[in-house]
């Protein structure tokens, strides 16, 4: 799929896609996602033929965004996905979807504290369990940077 | 899966078979609990983190370029690609320019660096499967890369050769003859490996129609690499999204058909030839020039979010990268190809033979470093 169809399907699907600026961010389209679109984006993804890159999370004030990145084997498309956590500090699993995920969300809950409602199996899966409160990537107080600071706040569903 | 052993004992009889984290087919420390029945693997935990070091948080707490020798430390095998991963990244966000001579000799080393990975992946494999001569035939000819790149590099293994700008030294006369004596060894190896091995009956019926991967299975677990293309996928980064100068060159994506074990041990193979071609063609069109422009003396990034996308020589090599103005990174994510092209691993072997198991593991080629990170 081209990266410009993957905009205008994703769009009609309901989702708030924009094609982005490849050679300078690396990737084709940008979605600012809700939390509760999750499931219905991954399960769109995978009925389109996309295979997950990666699933990871930054630290931010006033929330923790968590960042999904998928592409496509056929054609080069690289969507990024950015979802702000809610209040609750959970969201859905996408591990039943992509099962690749599993591991992914496992070790998001080990570096950041975010829980994956649903998942089969949250336990640490990088660090070990004596460690599995640490939550290392979370940054200090005063560390912590507005999402304006580090230009992400534009991609806020 | 019902077994013998069932049907006449009931489940009771299962038991907990600790493989790992020391064991010789795990190559690192890796550890996997499994059920057995009998011989049979029902059910399979890898267990990771035991060479965890945190790079993504010691990469926060660094300059910028403090973080070039971090990269050669995850894939211990394949080192000058993953440090080609995080240059571009920093040239991408910074905008650096890099000398057209720099690029090529990126090229040049990144894929001798391949083949050498690939040469022990092989090597190792086979060994796994018994057979002891082969990975001394594939150290013999690794060892002619590891001298070339330790003559530009001063390393032999944890290269860190590539910086935002350029590489840190020109190659000269003598590493052109020796790449050049390189290819045309290589090339005439290559036909010995196949009657070593590739046509080896014993190696035929170990590999064939073991840890089939399909196209389903690949995309939900994110399954990249030779791994990946011995299901007949031709998903190259090279190809399909280009970096550095590889658009320049003329070289094919070898792919498989069935998406066994012995498919992607082929497609290894296949893409040594590959890698030949581009060094080959490389070093043709190698053009002159300096091979580094100095970068002011502190680099800063600007806010903002990045990725950069390489082809390792295990698959797809993510960094995704938010700077925020200072001259070290707000966040670094590192994505490895061998974490997601383990992560299939109990389905992909529910019900397999332990020895079949290593079989299909060996295949994956797994550096547990780069898991871990």
């Amino acid at each position: 799929m081209k990266s410009s169809e993957a905009v205008i399907k994703l769009n009609e699907a309901g989702f708030k896609a924009e094609p982005a600026e490849v050679t300078r961010v690396g990737y084709h389209v940008t979605v600012a996602l809700g939390a509760d679109q999750i499931r219905p984006f991954a399960e769109w993804l995978l009925s389109e033929g996309f295979f997950i890159d990666f699933l990871s999370a930054v630290d931010a004030s006033p929330a923790i965004q968590l960042i999904y990145q998928f592409a496509h084997f056929d054609a080069p498309c690289r969507i990024h996905a950015q979802v702000s956590l809610p209040d609750s500090g959970a969201v859905d699993t996408i591990s039943d979807i992509y099962q690749g995920a599993d591991w992914h969300e496992r070790e998001t809950r080990d570096f950041f504290g975010v829980v994956f409602s649903g998942h089969h199996n949250l336990v640490p899966l990088i660090l070990c369990d004596e460690d599995k409160d640490l939550k290392p990537l979370l940054k200090k107080e005063g560390a912590k940077k507005s999402l304006a600071d580090i230009g992400l706040g534009e991609m806020v569903a | 899966m019902v077994t013998k052993l069932e049907k006449i004992a009931g489940p009771k009889h299962r038991f907990l078979l600790n493989m790992g984290p020391q064991h010789p087919s795990t190559h690192g420390v890796l550890r996997i609990v499994l059920e057995m029945d009998g011989e049979y693997a029902m059910a399979i935990d890898p267990v990771l983190g035991y060479g965890h070091r945190m790079h993504e948080k010691m990469a926060e707490g660094r300059p910028y370029n403090g973080f070039y020798p971090n990269t050669g430390r995850m894939d211990y095998l394949g080192a000058i690609l993953f440090s080609h991963g995080y240059v571009g990244l920093l040239e991408r966000m910074s905008g650096a320019e890099v000398p057209e001579r720099a690029e090529f000799i990126r090229v040049i080393t990144a894929e001798l660096n391949r083949i050498s990975s690939h040469l022990v992946g092989i090597g190792a494999y086979v060994l796994d499967l018994g057979a002891f001569t082969p990975i001394l035939y594939a150290f013999d000819d690794r060892e002619m890369i590891l001298d070339m790149l330790e003559a530009i590099t001063g390393s032999r293994l944890t290269y860190c050769y590539f910086r935002v700008g350029g590489v840190t030294k020109d190659i000269d006369d003598t590493f052109i003859r020796r790449a050049r004596a390189f290819i045309d060894r290589m090339r005439s190896r290559l036909p010995m490996y196949k009657d070593l091995v590739t046509d080896n009956l014993i190696f035929l019926k170990r590999t064939k129609g073991i840890g089939i991967i399909d196209r389903d299975m690949a995309a939900r677990y994110g399954i990249t690499g030779p791994v990946l293309r011995g299901s007949g996928i031709s998903y190259d980064v090279r190809k399909s999204e280009p970096y550095s100068v590889y658009d320049r060159f003329d070289f094919d994506i070898p792919v498989g058909e069935n998406g066994d074990s012995f498919d992607r041990y082929v497609v290894r193979m296949e893409e040594i030839a590959q890698s030949l071609r581009i060094i080959e063609q490389a070093l043709d069109a190698l053009p002159d020039g300096p091979v580094m422009v100095k970068p002011k003396k502190k680099l800063k990034l600007a806010a903002g979010g990045c990725n950069y996308t390489v082809e390792a020589a295990r698959g797809s090599l993510s960094y995704y990268l938010v700077g925020d103005g200072s001259d070290t990174p707000y966040r670094l994510k590192i994505r490895v190809p061998s974490y997601s092209n383990l992560s299939p691993l109990p389905e992909l072997c529910k019900g397999m033979l332990l020895s079949d198991l290593v079989t299909a593991m060996g295949s994956l080629d797994l550096v547990i470093p780069e898991i871990d990170r």
